[in-house]
Parts: structure tokens; C-alpha cells; sequence
């Protein structure tokens, strides 16, 4: 087989998806860039509710360049990366099958595991190259402002969105190889993600829940740790080997799966239907006639 | 297993709950054969073609491709086979140039410009078009150009002339023809019983997900009714003159009589020699009737 061209493919079809993040990412952090010297002096004095903590994470202020940049940078702008991770990562197998094309990939002469790594792999590089495209708006703006934190801790910043994304893409992956349709393995994933990071906001704010942050993967991914202290290689680790546990899982899924032919996607209507119909005509076990000589 | 198959299944069955889709096929293909698989909708035939290459997998049995095990050695059978689906989808967003050439790559084979334009040409193919823009027709064409890709030596399509005009049938016909002559195992399903007449060794018919005839096309055509109406000179011969095994007078309208035939029609024409025929027509049955009288017993 040819080197990666499943892997260049799936780059490929995610090019406007990585430019159009990546376009994003850059205009909010020269956003951020600009405003920061302007609102700095009035967040010192402002007094936030518990919630924001969460948001803010170590940095303790939204008027230091980590707590602001922690609250209004990294805070969401993961989210954004995770949103392409489930969409890229439940549109390669789950998507591909309900469109039909699995079919004609998988009749070819490569193993399943190499597919979904080979996916994987795309995908991996598509969000890296969205953070590196991104990471030109500080670059680019920084010098007109004079942002008091310094390229490589922002860097260090951008680097660590990717654990927390590659968990979810991970959990998306899995999903999209165990249940029938695409649109129940991006539900269930949205769903994940909705409740780690509130589970983390809300754990900072509310003392009862603190403990089950360390539930959420978010948790682990904070910015503002980062930001103060430098990228945390245990916490990446960590958040490292759980996306690679939850790959491997998906791994093995896609290799029992069955394919649908033709595009045609699991429906629980049809199911209902199907079952309903059997149960009003019973199989007979009627025989086929036989041959005629 | 034997060196000569191009495929052996044996026993296979699948089934989706209570729904028997295939039940204990067994079958040979032997090298270098055109080999008709046919069977109604929802007869089991594209089942069988999507176990082969392992996309779905055996309830029960199993099956070998040159030599190789279609659940552990997969990827072997499949580098071996050039596979059109039955319900074919391409990637709408690449021109037919690049599906080709992600193919190949896939395939690991080198992008053979030469074969690849040759291949556009007979198929009359343009490569440089969006999927997105083709018709039917022409997606179906892309499917069989990439299936024949490499030249590998076993084929599996599913209805490999579905959405093409006639022009074109007969130029797929030609090209599955000349794979087999360089020595490549043609295996298809279809419901164009004219094609597997055209170019077909053999055939399988399915029914329901079971094997109801493996043979020849000429000796299945042989084994069906055929009509014969015979013009006497005079008075016919009378019925007992025709009471012969296989033969069955359905009409006698003097000097005409009409007869049923199974099998050869030697006999009946024993019967008559002696006498003075002014006529005689016998129609030769199509593969549609053999067919249809197969799958009539399996609504009766």
C-alpha cells in the first residue's frame, strides 16, 4: 500500500474544516491580544462570582495575562477543537458507511486497524495544524501590544488543548465503531463533553463537587495551569493514555463490526417496524420448493 | 484446499436475527471461469460476494479465495480482487481521475496511465469530471474501471451492467470476456439473464439464501420447456404416436399440433420423421423463462 493515502484523504477532506477553525482560533487571540491592556485595569478591581473560577482556573485573577487568557481563550476555544474531532471522527467510519463509501475502501486490500489508524492519524494532524495556524494570531499581534507573557508559555498553551481534544476524538472513534449511527455516537459524545466541563466549572464554584472534577478531562486539560507553570507532561500523559485506551477499544469495535451495504444506516423506526411485522406473521418455516427436473 | 478454485465456500449461512439472508451455501468456482450468480432481490447473492471480501461475516461456514481464508487472510483475498458493489458510492468531492488514483494507492499497485486511459476509453470514461457531476451510468462505469483496476485475477461485481445502455452492456460483456482470457475468474450476480447467456459458463441461481442449481447455461437452458409446433401433410398421427417420455402434446388443431418438451427434443423428432412435415418451429427458451420457472415454484 501506498504510503498514508488514507491518512493524506482524510487531511485532505479536512482542509476547510481545519482553515475555517483555524481562522477562528487566530482572530479570537488577536482579539484577546488587543483588549487585554484595555480591560486589565478594571478586572483587577472586579469582583466575579464562584462560577468564574472554573473559567479562570490557578491563574486566581482575570486580570493577570494567564487568569485572562485562561478565561477567554482556553477556556472555550477547546471546545471548538473538540467539536471538529467529533464531527471528523464519527464522518470517517459511521459517516462513511451511512454514505456508502466504507464499502469500496474496506473491499480494498488494507486491514480494518489500518484504516482507522490511518484516520486517526489525519485527523490528528488536522487539529495540530488548526492550533498551529491558529497560534498566528498571537504571534502576529502580540508585538503591536506588547501581551506580557511570552510566546512559548502561549505555545505551551495551545499544545495542551490537543490531550483533551484527542480524548474526546478517542471517545468519538469508539462510538462511531460500536453503535449503528453516526448520529448516536456524535449525540452521546456531545453529551460527554457537555458534562465534563460543566462537571469542572462547577466543581471550582461548588465545594461539594470539587472532588469529582477530577472526573472530567478537562480538569486535567486546565489552561491556566499551564500558562503559570509550563506544560504539565504528566497531565498530558495521562489524558494521552486514556484517548489511546479509548482508540484501541474503537480498534477492536471496528474490527467485529459488520458493514452496511449501500449507505444504508441503522434505523430504530425500522427496527420497531421489522419486528412488529415479524411478530404478526410468524415464520412458517415454509421451505423453498424444491428443484424442478 | 484444491489449487484449481478460484473460490469454495462451504456452508456458509448468514442471518440477520430471525431472518435466514443465506442458508449452508456451497459452491466452487474454478479459475479462469465466468461464473453467473443469479437469484432474484433479497436472494442472498450480494450477501455472498460482501462475506467473501469480509465485510460482513458467516453465521456459520466458510470460505477460501485463491487459497486464502476470507476471515483470517482477508486483506490477501482482497489483494486479489477487484470488487464492484451493487449499490455503488464514490466519493462525490474527487474527480474520477483521483478515486482511480486513491485506489491505487490503496491497492499499493503503481498508477498505470496506460491501462488506466485504456480502460476510459473502452468504457468511454471521462476521467477529469467530479464524481459529484456523473450520472448512473457513468458511476457505474467508474466502479468498473476501478475494480479492474491493477488486473487482478478475480473479479466480484454485482450487477455489473445495472444503469448502463446497451451499447455499453455489450462492451463490459467484451471486456469481462477478455479478463477471462488472460486468465482471470469472472464472478457476478445480475438480473440480466441476456448477459449471463452472452458470456456465462456457468451459473448459480439462489432462492431465498439457498443454492437451487449449479450447471451449464446450455444445460440449463436443455433441462427447460421448449414449444414445438409441427404442420402435417394431412391427417396427424394420433396421440399415442407421441406418448414419449419428456413430451407432451398440448394442442391439436389438424394438420397443426403443438408440443411441450423437456430436455432434448430427439425423441419427438423420431416420432415425426416418418411422417410428411410441412413445417416445423420450435422456440428455443430464454434464460429469463428458465429463471422465472425456478422462482415461480417459490411463490407456489
Amino acid at each position: 500500500m501506498s504510503r498514508f493515502a488514507i491518512a493524506r484523504k482524510t487531511l485532505r477532506d479536512l482542509r476547510l474544516a481545519v482553515l475555517s477553525v483555524a481562522l477562528v482560533v487566530a482572530l479570537v487571540a488577536t482579539m484577546d491580544i488587543f483588549v487585554y491592556p484595555e480591560y486589565r485595569d478594571q478586572l483587577a478591581n472586579f469582583e466575579y462570582p464562584d462560577v468564574f473560577k472554573g473559567l479562570i482556573g490557578e491563574a486566581g485573577s482575570l486580570a493577570s495575562p494567564e487568569g485572562f487568557l485562561a478565561a477567554e481563550f482556553f477556556s472555550w476555544i477547546p471546545l471548538l477543537l473538540i467539536t471538529v474531532a467529533i464531527i471528523a471522527g464519527t464522518g470517517v467510519l459511521a459517516g462513511e458507511e451511512s454514505a456508502g463509501t466504507l464499502d469500496l475502501l474496506l473491499a480494498l486490500p488494507v486491514k480494518r486497524w489500518r484504516v482507522m489508524a490511518e484516520k486517526a492519524v489525519g485527523i490528528v494532524l488536522a487539529l495540530v495544524a488548526a492550533c498551529i495556524l491558529g497560534f498566528a494570531g498571537f504571534f502576529l499581534s502580540k508585538p503591536f501590544v506588547g501581551f506580557p507573557l511570552g510566546y512559548g508559555r502561549i505555545a505551551e498553551g495551545m499544545a495542551n488543548m490537543l490531550p483533551v481534544t484527542l480524548v474526546f476524538l478517542g471517545l468519538a472513534l469508539l462510538l462511531a465503531a460500536a453503535l449503528p449511527t453516526r448520529s448516536a455516537a456524535a449525540t452521546l459524545t456531545i453529551g460527554a463533553v457537555v458534562a465534563g466541563y460543566f462537571l469542572n466549572t462547577l466543581g471550582a464554584a461548588v465545594e461539594s463537587l470539587s472532588n469529582l472534577r477530577r472526573a472530567s478531562p478537562f480538569y486535567w486539560g486546565d489552561g491556566s495551569h499551564v500558562l503559570l507553570h509550563g506544560f504539565d507532561w504528566v497531565r498530558a500523559g495521562g489524558l494521552l493514555a486514556v484517548a489511546l485506551a479509548l482508540f484501541a477499544f474503537a480498534l477492536v469495535a471496528f474490527e467485529r463490526r459488520e458493514i452496511a451495504a449501500g449507505g444504508r444506516e441503522w434505523s430504530l423506526r425500522r427496527q420497531l417496524r421489522r419486528r412488529l411485522r415479524a411478530r404478526q406473521e410468524p415464520d412458517t418455516g415454509a421451505q423453498p420448493a424444491p428443484l424442478r427436473r | 484446499m484444491n489449487e484449481m478454485n478460484a473460490i469454495l465456500i462451504e456452508g456458509m449461512a448468514k442471518s440477520y436475527g430471525r431472518q435466514e439472508a443465506l442458508r449452508g451455501l456451497t459452491l466452487t468456482v474454478e479459475r479462469g471461469e465466468i461464473f453467473g450468480f443469479l437469484g432474484p432481490n433479497g436472494a442472498g447473492t450480494s450477501t455472498t460476494i460482501r462475506l467473501l471480501l469480509d465485510l460482513i461475516r458467516p453465521s456459520a461456514g466458510h470460505a477460501s479465495v485463491l487459497g486464502h481464508d476470507c476471515r483470517r487472510e482477508s486483506h490477501l483475498v482482497r489483494a486479489r480482487t477487484g470488487y464492484l458493489a451493487g449499490d455503488l458510492r464514490l466519493y462525490p468531492g474527487l474527480t474520477g481521475r483521483q478515486t482511480a488514483e486513491f485506489v491505487a494507492a490503496v491497492r499499493g499497485i503503481p498508477a498505470d496511465d496506460a491501462h488506466l486511459g485504456s480502460l476510459a476509453r473502452t468504457l468511454d470514461l471521462d476521467l477529469d469530471r467530479r464524481v459529484s457531476t456523473y450520472s448512473k451510468g457513468n458511476r457505474q462505469k467508474l466502479g468498473l474501471l476501478l475494480a479492474l483496476l491493477g488486473r487482478p485475477p478475480l473479479l466480484l461485481l454485482d450487477e455489473p451492467t445495472s444503469g448502463l445502455d446497451p451499447i455499453m452492456q455489450h462492451a463490459v460483456w467484451q471486456l469481462l470476456t477478455a479478463e477471462a482470457t488472460r486468465g482471470a475468474t469472472v464472478f457476478f450476480s445480475s438480473h440480466v439473464m441476456s448477459e449471463v447467456e452472452q458470456i456465462c459458463q456457468r451459473v448459480a441461481i439462489l432462492r431465498a439464501g439457498r443454492l437451487v442449481a449449479v450447471e451449464p447455461v446450455a444445460q440449463l437452458k436443455g433441462r427447460a420447456l421448449r414449444h414445438v409446433e409441427v404442420s402435417f401433410a394431412g391427417e396427424p398421427p394420433p396421440p399415442a404416436a407421441f406418448a414419449l417420455p419428456g413430451v407432451r402434446e398440448i394442442r391439436r388443431a389438424p394438420p397443426t399440433l403443438e408440443f411441450e418438451v423437456t430436455g432434448e427434443i430427439d425423441a419427438l423428432l423420431k416420432a415425426i420423421a416418418p411422417h410428411h412435415v410441412l413445417d416445423l418451429r420450435t422456440e428455443q427458451p430464454t434464460l429469463d423463462e428458465v429463471l422465472l420457472g425456478y422462482y415461480r415454484e417459490s411463490a407456489a
